[in-house]
C-alpha cells in the first residue's frame, strides 16, 4: 500500500506545485471587496473549535496592513492574475486533525459570498461540517471559473452534485468524496438504510473539465448513472479516478473506443459489480499502474488481458468480507475468481493482493505464472484464503524483493521450502491455517534479517534448532500456536528482545518459565502460552513487563499468584495448579478488565478489591474459596460476566445484586448461598444465564421474571465489541439431562438454572414471558402450585425439567404447543389429570416424564382416566397437610441431626437405608430428600470437585437416592 | 492490510480448537449441509455454527451423552428448502421432526439408512415424489406421519415389514394403488389413508393388482 501512497503524493504535489508558482509573493493588500466577501464567508461559520478563522477580523480601520486579508490565515493572493491588481487566489481551510477530526472542524455553510472571489484557483474546505442548514453542495461554486483545484472531501452534503461544477473548465483537481471506511459504509447501510448522501443521476458535465486530471467521487451514489463509463470517457486528461463506493452497478458496458489513455490510478472498489470479471473493459486501460478492485462483486476467470497491464504495479482485487459474522462463505461463493492468466510480463509489479477472491486453484501453478523478470520487484503476495492446495515452489528464494508473503488460510500442503531462508527482504510471513507439514530448522531462517511477523499456527510445524542459535532476525509478532516447539522452552526466544506479541498454545512444552523471561518479553504485550504443561511457579519480576494480554491458562503453572504485571487488561490462569490466597496486589491493576483464575486450587477469601471498577468478567469457579457474597463486587458495575460456581461461599444474596446493569451471566451453581432470591435479582435486564442450582436457597421465585428484558427479546448477534475478546465466554449449563459446555461467541443460550435448592411456592405464572427462554430447571425443590397455565407461550423451550418438587393440578394442555421441546421431566410430583397430547409431546415418552406422579392418567401411562378422577382427588388431599413450608429449616436441620447416627450408618449400606426408608411414610419425606440433597452435596465435594465424571456421578447417585425414597408411597 | 491482520491474529487465538476438531465431526457436516439447503428467516438455524467441535450445541439437535445425534427438533419452524441425502449419515438419530414447515422436494431414499430412527414426522409440508421403499428399513420406527403434502406413486408395500410400527399416517396426499393389510397395517384405521384420491382401499390379494389405479 505504501506504493499507493507514494504514487498518489506525486501527483498532488505536482498539482499543488502548478497552483503554487503562481501565486506569488503579495504587495498592496487585497481588495475590499473580496475581504468582505471572506468575512462575510466567516460570518457562516457558526463554530470554530480550532480558532483557524481568529486571524480573520479587521483591527484598526486605518491600518491597511492590519486589515489585509492576504495575511489571514488559510488565504493566499495573488498579483499576477492579470492587470497588477491583487487578487485572492487560494483559500486553504482543510481540517487536517487526523486524531479527532470532529474536535477541530468549522461547521456552518459556505456562504455565497465566496462567488465574489473570482480568481480563486484553490480553494480546499475539506474535512470540515460547512453542510450548511440544506446540507446541499452549493451550486454558486459553479461559477468560480478560475478555480484549478477543488477539494471539498469529507463535507457530508446531502443531495444532487450541482451540474454547475461543469463550468469551471479550468479545474484540474476534484474530490468531493465522503470517506467513509468500508466498515462504517455497511454499518450505515443496515442502521440507517435512508442516510441521505450525494448523489448524482448525470455525469455529463464532467465532459466540460477538459483539464481534469485528478478526479475523486468516493461515497457519492452514482447508482443510477448506468453509463458511467462513457461520461469518464470524455475526460480524457484524467489521470487519477477514484470511484470507491459509488453503488456503481456494473462495469461491462460496451466501450469501441477507450480514450482514458492517461490514466494511470483506479480505484473502483466496494461497488458490487455482480457480472463475470472477463466481461469488463477495465482490462484494456494498459496505463494503469494501480488498480484496485477489492470487494467488488466480478466473479469468473480472471481475464488474460491483465497479463498484459504492463504499467500495472499495484493491483487489488481482494474481497473484504469479514464483516459477514453469519453465512459469509454464501457470500463469497458469488464473488470467486478463478486465475488462470499469465502473469509473467509484469515486471513493475509490486502488489498483487487477491485475498478471499479465488474459488480454488494450486499455489505452484499461481506461483509459476507470477512476474519473473530480474530483478524481481514483487514486494507483497497476498493470497489468504483461496483454498488454495498444492506445494511451495523451491524457487521461491528468487522472488529477492518479497516483503510481505500472505497465504494464511488455504490447503497448501508439502514442506516449507528452505529456500524461503534466503529472502532477506521478507518482513512478514503469513503461513497459517494451512496443512504445511515439516521440521523447520535454522536454515529455513539463515537470511530472514528483516523478518518482524511470522505466523505459523495450525500446520503441522516443528521447529528444531540448536540450542545455542541465535536467529538473523528480531521478531515483534510471532504466532506458533501448534507448532511443535518443546520439550524446553525455546531458547533461541531469549535474543528476541523486541517482541510485541507472541503465542505458543498447544506447542509441546514441558519445562519450567525460564529465568530471563520477564526481561526478553518486557516489551510483549500479547502473550498466549496456554495449553503447554509449563510446571513450576509463575516467573518471578513480571510486575514490569508491558503485558496487557497474559493467557497462561491450561497448563501445570504451581506456587501462589506473584506480583502481575501492572498494565494488564486480561489475565488467564485458569487450569493450572496453582494454591494459596489471591494476593491483595491483584487489586492494584488499575486496567484490568477480565481475570480468569477458576479450576484451580485457591482458597480463602478474596480480596478486598474495591477499586477495579472496569472489570467486565470474573471468573473464580472450581476453587476453595469462602466467605460471602463479596462485598467488593458492589461496585463493579461493568461486570458482564460473574461466575462463583464451585467454591465454599455462604451467605445471603445481596439486594444489590441488581444493580449489575450489563450483567449477562450470573454463574452461582455448587455453594452454599442461603436465604431467598432477592427479589432486585429481575432488575438484571441483560441477564441471559442465571444459574443458582446446588446452593441452599429458600423462600419463593421472585415475581415479575418479565423483567428479564433479554430473556424476551430477540438477540441481535452478540456484539463481540463491547464484549472482551479474548475472555472464555463458554459457559458450563445443566441442559437436556446433560453438561453442555456452550460456547457464548455467536449464540446466546438463554437458561435459568435453579435446581437442588431448598425454593418453595409456586412458580410465578409471568415465567411465560420469558419466549426466548431455552432450558428451565427447577428440580429439586419444594415448589408447589400448578405448573402455569400458559406454558406453551414459551416458544423456545427446549428442555424443561420440573422434576421432584410438590407441584401439583392438571398438565396444562399448551405444553404440547411446545414444538422445540426435546427434553421434559415432570416426575416426582403430585400432578393429576390427563396427560395432553400431541406430536412433540409423544416424541418425549421414553424419556418418562410423567413417573412418580400417581395422579396422572392416560397415554402413556397405562393408568385409564376415568377410574383415576376419584382416587387422586382423595390423595391430594392427605399430601397437601405436610408442605415444607410450616417447616422452618432449623427444625428440619434440627431432625436431621437426631437421626445422623442411624443415618451415617444407612448411608454406607444402600439396601438398609432403601428398606429402612420403605418404613418412613409422607410425613418424613420431605426430611429425607434434604437429607439425601445434603449428602450428595457432601460427597461431590469431597472429591476431585474438578472432574467432570465426578459431578455426573454424584448426580446420579442422587438421582437414585430419591428415585429409591420417592417410590415408597 | 494492518486491520486484516490484527483480524487474523484474533482468528487464530479464536479458531485454534476448531480446525482440528472438525474433521471427524460428519453428524455436524450432515447437518450443516442440510442448513445450506434451507431458507430460514425466523433464524432458527444460526446457531449451527460449524467450527464448533460437535453439534451438541446447536439449538434444536439433541446428542446422547456420547455426543451422538439423536434428536432433531425443527417442527413448525417456517423453514423451507428441501431435505438432502446426507440426512441419511446421521445414523443415530431417533427422532425426525420436521413437521408444519414448507419444505419441498422428495423425501431422500437416504433416511432408510436411519436404523435407530422412532419417529419421523414430515407431515404438513409440500414434499413430492414417492414414499421411498428403503423406508421399510427403519426396523425402530414407532411413527410415521408424512400426511398433508404432494405425495404420490403407491404405498410400498415393504412398509407392512415395519413390525415396531405404531402411527402412521399417510392422510391428505396423491398417493394411488391399495393399502398393505399385513404386519402393523392390519390394525391402523382407515382415516390414516383418507383423502387420497386415487387410493382405492386395503388390498385385495389375488383379485386386483397391488397398485392398482396407479
Amino acid at each position: 500500500m505504501l506504493v499507493v501512497v507514494a504514487a498518489a503524493a506525486t501527483t498532488t504535489s505536482f498539482l499543488l506545485l502548478l497552483l503554487l508558482t503562481s501565486a506569488g509573493a503579495v504587495a498592496g493588500g487585497c481588495k475590499p471587496e473580496e475581504r468582505d466577501a471572506l468575512l462575510a464567508f466567516k460570518d457562516g461559520i457558526r463554530e470554530d473549535p480550532a480558532g483557524l478563522l481568529a486571524s480573520w477580523q479587521l483591527r484598526g480601520g486605518e491600518l491597511m496592513t492590519q486589515d489585509d486579508c492576504c495575511r489571514w490565515r488559510g488565504v493566499r493572493c495573488s498579483n499576477r492574475t492579470g492587470h497588477g491588481h491583487v487578487h485572492v487566489v487560494k483559500l486553504d481551510l482543510r481540517n487536517d486533525r487526523d486524531d479527532d477530526a470532529e474536535a477541530a472542524a468549522l461547521a456552518g455553510e459556505i456562504g455565497h459570498s465566496l462567488a465574489s472571489l473570482q480568481h480563486l484557483k484553490h480553494l480546499d474546505l475539506s474535512m470540515n461540517n460547512l453542510m450548511g442548514s440544506t446540507g446541499h453542495l452549493p451550486e454558486f461554486l459553479g461559477s468560480l471559473r478560475s478555480l484549478r483545484y477543488l477539494n471539498l472531501s469529507g463535507i457530508r452534503f446531502s443531495g444532487m452534485v450541482p451540474p454547475q461544477l461543469g463550468n469551471l473548465s479550468n479545474l484540474q483537481y476534484l474530490d468531493l468524496s465522503i470517506t467513509v471506511t468500508a466498515h462504517i459504509h455497511q454499518e450505515d447501510q443496515s442502521m440507517a438504510p435512508q442516510l441521505p448522501l450525494l448523489y448524482s443521476m448525470d455525469l455529463s458535465w464532467l465532459s466540460h473539465l477538459s483539464s481534469l486530471q485528478y478526479l475523486n467521487l468516493d461515497g457519492v451514489n452514482l447508482s443510477s448513472v448506468l453509463d458511467w463509463p462513457h461520461e469518464l470517457n470524455m475526460v480524457p486528461s484524467l489521470k487519477i479516478l477514484s470511484l470507491s463506493s459509488c453503488s456503481l452497478q456494473s462495469a461491462n458496458q460496451h466501450l469501441p473506443q477507450l480514450s482514458l489513455t492517461k490514466l494511470e490510478m483506479l480505484d473502483l472498489s466496494n461497488n458490487h459489480f455482480n457480472h463475470p470479471a472477463e466481461f469488463s473493459w477495465i482490462w484494456s486501460l494498459t496505463s494503469l499502474k494501480y488498480l484496485n478492485l477489492s470487494s467488488t462483486s466480478l466473479y469468473g476467470q480472471i481475464p488474460n488481458a491483465l497479463g498484459d497491464m504492463l504499467s500495472l504495479q499495484v493491483l487489488d482485487f481482494s474481497y473484504n468480507d469479514e464483516e459477514d459474522s453469519m453465512g459469509r462463505s454464501v457470500s463469497k461463493r458469488s464473488n470467486m475468481c478463478t486465475m488462470e492468466v499469465n502473469l509473467k510480463n509484469l515486471c513493475n509489479l509490486q502488489v498483487l493482493d487477491l485475498d478471499y477472491r479465488l474459488s480454488n486453484g494450486s499455489i505452484t501453478e499461481i506461483f509459476e505464472r507470477l512476474p519473473q523478470c530480474s530483478p524481481n520487484k514483487l514486494k507483497e503476495i497476498h493470497l489468504a484464503s483461496n483454498n488454495l492446495t498444492g506445494v511451495l515452489p523451491n524457487w521461491i528464494g528468487k522472488l529477492t524483493s518479497l516483503v510481505t508473503l500472505d497465504l494464511f488460510n488455504n490447503n497448501i500442503t508439502g514442506q516449507v521450502p528452505s529456500e524461503i531462508g534466503m529472502l532477506t527482504n521478507l518482513t512478514n510471513l503469513y503461513l497459517h491455517f494451512n496443512h504445511l507439514d515439516d521440521v523447520l530448522t535454522e536454515k529455513h531462517f539463515a537470511h530472514l534479517t528483516s523478518l518482524k511477523s511470522i505466523y505459523l499456527c495450525n500446520n503441522s510445524l516443528t521447529i528444531v534448532v540448536d540450542p545455542e542459535w541465535l536467529p538473523p532476525f528480531r521478531l515483534e509478532k510471532a504466532y506458533f500456536a501448534s507448532c511443535l516447539l518443546g520439550p524446553k522452552f525455546p531458547a533461541w526466544l531469549q535474543s528476541q528482545v523486541d517482541i510485541v506479541a507472541i503465542a505458543m498454545n498447544d506447542a509441546g512444552i514441558y519445562d519450567t518459565f525460564p529465568n530471563w523471561f520477564s526481561t526478553t518479553f518486557s516489551k510483549a504485550t500479547v502473550m498466549e502460552i496456554s495449553c503447554n504443561q509449563i510446571g513450576g511457579e509463575l516467573p518471578t519480576n513480571m510486575e514490569n513487563m508491558s503485558l496487557e494480554r497474559l493467557f497462561l491458562d491450561s497448563n501445570q503453572i504451581s506456587g501462589q499468584i506473584p506480583q502481575m504485571p501492572r498494565n494488564l487488561i486480561l489475565l488467564d490462569i485458569s487450569h493450572n495448579l496453582i494454591t494459596g490466597h489471591v494476593p491483595q496486589s491483584i487489586c492494584g491493576l488499575q486496567n484490568l478488565d477480565g481475570l480468569d483464575l477458576s479450576n484451580n486450587l485457591l482458597e480463602g477469601e478474596f480480596p478486598l478489591c474495591s477499586e477495579m471498577r472496569n472489570m467486565s468478567f470474573l471468573r473464580i469457579s472450581n476453587n476453595s474459596f469462602f466467605g460471602n457474597f463479596p462485598s467488593f463486587l458492589q461496585g463493579w458495575t461493568e461486570l458482564i460476566l460473574l461466575d462463583l460456581s464451585w467454591n465454599e461461599f455462604s451467605g445471603s444474596l445481596p439486594t444489590w445484586i441488581g444493580n449489575f446493569s450489563k450483567l449477562e451471566f450470573l454463574l452461582l451453581k455448587n455453594n452454599m448461598f442461603s436465604g431467598n432470591i432477592p427479589d432486585s435479582i429481575t432488575k438484571l435486564r441483560k441477564l441471559t444465564h442465571l444459574d443458582l442450582a446446588s446452593n441452599r436457597m429458600s423462600g419463593a421465585i421472585p415475581q415479575y421474571l418479565s423483567n428479564f428484558t433479554a430473556m424476551i427479546e430477540k438477540h441481535s448477534a452478540v456484539n463481540h465489541e463491547e464484549r472482551l475478546s479474548g475472555c472464555d465466554y463458554k459457559s458450563v449449563v445443566t441442559v437436556k439431562g446433560q453438561e453442555l459446555v456452550y460456547d457464548e461467541e455467536n449464540v446466546t443460550l438463554v437458561t435459568i438454572d435453579l435446581s437442588s435448592n431448598l425454593l418453595t411456592g409456586a412458580i410465578p405464572e409471568d415465567i411465560v414471558s420469558l419466549v426466548r427462554l431455552i432450558n428451565l430447571n427447577l428440580s429439586r425443590n419444594y415448589l408447589s402450585g400448578e405448573i402455569p397455565y400458559m406454558i406453551g407461550k414459551m416458544q423456545s423451550l427446549e428442555s424443561l425439567d420440573l422434576s421432584t418438587n410438590k407441584i401439583h393440578g392438571e398438565i396444562p394442555p399448551s405444553l404440547a404447543d411446545l414444538t422445540s421441546l426435546s427434553f421434559l421431566n415432570l416426575s416426582y410430583n403430585n400432578l393429576t389429570g390427563r396427560i395432553p397430547s400431541g406430536t412433540q409431546l409423544g416424541t418425549l415418552v421414553d424419556l418418562h416424564p410423567y413417573d412418580g406422579n400417581d395422579g396422572l392418567c392416560g397415554p402413556p401411562l397405562q393408568e385409564n382416566c376415568s377410574s383415576k378422577d376419584a382416587s387422586s382427588m382423595i390423595r391430594n388431599k392427605h399430601v397437601s397437610g405436610f408442605d415444607i413450608c410450616p417447616f422452618s429449616l432449623g427444625v428440619v436441620l434440627g431432625y436431621i441431626a437426631g437421626l445422623w447416627l442411624v443415618y451415617c450408618t444407612l448411608l454406607f449400606r444402600k439396601s438398609w437405608r432403601v428398606a429402612y426408608f420403605c418404613f418412613l411414610d409422607n410425613v418424613y419425606d420431605n426430611v429425607c430428600v434434604i437429607a439425601a440433597v445434603c449428602w450428595a452435596k457432601l460427597t461431590g465435594r469431597t472429591g476431585e470437585r474438578s472432574q467432570m465424571s465426578e459431578v455426573a456421578w454424584s448426580m446420579d447417585s442422587e438421582d437414585e437416592e430419591e428415585e429409591a425414597l420417592q417410590r415408597p408411597y | 492490510m494492518a486491520p486484516r491482520v490484527a483480524l487474523l491474529a484474533g482468528a487464530v487465538v479464536l479458531l485454534l480448537a476448531a480446525g482440528a476438531a472438525r474433521a471427524s465431526n460428519d453428524e455436524g457436516d450432515a447437518l450443516y449441509a442440510l442448513r445450506a439447503r434451507m431458507s430460514d428467516p425466523n433464524g432458527v438455524l444460526q446457531s449451527w455454527d460449524p467450527t464448533l467441535v460437535n453439534p451438541c450445541t446447536w439449538f434444536h439437535v439433541t446428542c446422547d451423552h456420547a455426543s451422538r445425534v439423536v434428536r432433531l427438533d425443527l417442527g413448525n419452524s417456517n423453514i423451507s428448502g428441501s431435505i438432502g441425502p446426507e440426512l441419511g449419515r446421521l445414523v443415530n438419530l431417533q427422532y425426525l421432526e420436521l413437521y408444519r414447515n414448507n419444505i419441498g422436494g422428495e423425501i431422500p431414499k437416504e433416511l432408510g439408512n436411519l436404523k435407530n430412527l422412532i419417529s419421523l414426522d414430515l407431515y404438513a409440508n409440500k414434499l413430492t415424489g414417492s414414499i421411498p421403499k428403503s423406508l421399510s428399513k427403519l426396523k425402530s420406527l414407532r411413527f410415521m406421519r408424512l400426511n398433508n403434502n404432494k405425495l404420490a406413486g403407491s404405498i410400498p408395500r415393504e412398509l407392512a415389514k415395519l413390525s415396531n410400527l405404531k402411527v402412521i399416517d399417510l392422510s391428505n396426499n396423491d398417493l394411488c394403488g391399495t393399502i398393505p393389510v399385513e404386519g402393523p397395517f392390519s390394525t391402523f384405521p382407515l382415516r390414516s389413508f383418507e383423502n387420497n384420491s386415487r387410493l382405492n382401499g386395503p388390498e385385495l390379494q389375488g383379485l386386483v393388482p397391488y397398485d392398482f389405479g396407479c
